[in-house]
């Protein structure tokens, strides 16, 4: 992943890069106390855009150019480990993001709220007749039934986020079965 | 019903649930072998050209045999994955059963409950209280009736007897016109159907005796004789 794909003059993809991100200072902290605000405020929203964009779920947060958004190579402007730090930090506070864990290497970007997502999930579910049926968690994110739809691809931890959101509102259950197997969600019907 | 269902409701997972997801998984594993031993039968064959192509026959030979194990392998797992979808299957299909089964009953159930809310005795009951109750209206009103009328009840007894009168007036007056009707073509009808009826009569009645007394025949001949000839001319009028 080091150095993956490189985006040209302000796009990747077909994503389009707002102005700041073009400009040197932004990738540095300012150091004026109102000018920091509104610079990490510009920041949190284009991780999240992008994030949603692209459906990336896991951002890394390390020393690495491995993730486009954070390194404009046409200006030699990348964030350092402490900015992102920062950043993604906001997000964690705003209930955007997620730690993975202490070390602080890497955070699930909620681009949706998890009762977002978890409406997402049921209204996939009921589409396809899934009330009171099972279905795998890596069926939810590969199989053929979520095949182009938003659920495709989705994080796991995410997914299961928004299972046990499901769960309080009594409308699925995560479960696993016997030894060796993969872990289960069945869906109720809601009343 | 729906609170019911409701009311029973606590997200439980049945054993049922946990044998879709053991053949689900099962499932998932078959198919990651099955990928695996598409690759190798892709990389045999890929091999065995290449050895084809540089001339070494007997090593192309061995990759191909090694091909084809692998498409036994691939074969087999096919068929395996075919059995954990048919299981999957029956498993959905017997819970449908399971559910219709439970619906029905259930309807059944209501049914039943809302007939014995409504058993016959009390029907029966309910019928002879309505009957009481007029009955014993009935008397309170004759009684009641008794009492309060005993002038008025004469005075209409002098009024049936008034209307009786004038209605005989009206008869007296109205029966001349009556032979004006058309009288002619019933005689004709009532005729035909009563001597119909006479002929059948006899038809039903002859068929009978020869039947019954075939030993009688000497002394019975002529008095046969006579009827069937007798049946005959009906017959013929008829």
């Amino acid at each position: 992943m080091e150095g993956a794909s490189t985006s040209g003059q302000g796009r990747d993809g077909d994503f389009v890069f707002p102005i700041f991100w073009q400009y040197p200072p932004y990738f540095t902290l300012q150091p004026v106390k109102e000018t920091q605000q509104k610079q990490r405020l510009l920041w949190k929203d284009l991780i999240l855009r992008y994030c949603r964009h692209h459906r990336i779920h896991v951002v890394p947060v390390t020393e690495a150019d491995d993730f486009p958004l954070f390194h404009n190579p046409a200006i030699n402007r990348r964030l350092s480990r402490d900015v992102k730090l920062q950043l993604v930090d906001d997000l964690v506070k705003q209930g955007s993001a997620l730690w993975f864990d202490r070390s602080q290497r890497s955070a699930l970007v909620l681009w949706r709220p998890v009762a977002e997502w978890a409406d997402v999930i049921y209204g996939w579910a009921r589409g396809n007749g899934l009330e009171d049926s099972v279905v795998t968690v890596e069926e939810m994110q590969t199989g053929v039934m979520v095949a182009g739809t938003d659920l495709e691809g989705l994080h796991r931890e995410v997914l299961v986020r928004a299972v046990r959101h499901l769960e309080g509102q009594g409308r699925a259950k995560l479960f696993s079965g016997g030894a060796g197997d993969d872990e289960g969600v069945k869906f109720f019907t809601a009343n | 019903m729906g609170a019911a269902a409701s009311k029973k409701k606590k997200l439980e997972i049945n054993e049922v649930d946990r044998a879709v997801l053991t053949l689900k998984t099962q499932a998932r594993k078959l198919e990651q072998q099955r990928t695996r031993i598409q690759g190798n039968v892709d990389r045999e064959l890929a091999v065995a050209k290449e050895l084809v192509a540089s001339g070494r026959k007997e090593r192309a030979l061995l990759a191909l045999k090694r091909k084809k194990l692998q498409e036994g392998q691939a074969a087999r797992l096919d068929a395996w994955l075919l059995n954990v979808e048919e299981m999957l299957l029956n498993l959905e299909t017997a819970k449908n059963q399971q559910r219709l089964f439970a619906a029905l009953k259930e309807g059944t159930s209501a049914v039943k409950e809302m007939q014995t809310a409504l058993p016959l005795e009390e029907v029966e009951q309910l019928m002879q209280d309505g009957a009481d109750a007029k009955e014993y209206e009935d008397s309170l009103r004759q009684m009641l009736g008794e009492s309060l009328n005993a002038e008025e009840a004469e005075a209409a007894a002098e009024e049936l007897q008034q209307l009786e009168a004038q209605l005989m007036d009206e008869q007296q007056l109205e029966l001349p016109r009556a032979p004006d009707a058309a009288l002619p073509a019933a005689p004709q009808a009532e005729q035909q159907a009563a001597a119909g009826e006479a002929a059948e009569e006899l038809l039903a009645e002859l068929p009978s005796v020869p039947q019954t007394r075939p030993v009688a025949l000497p002394a019975g001949k002529e008095a046969a004789a006579a009827e069937e000839a007798e049946a005959e001319r009906v017959l013929v009028a008829a």
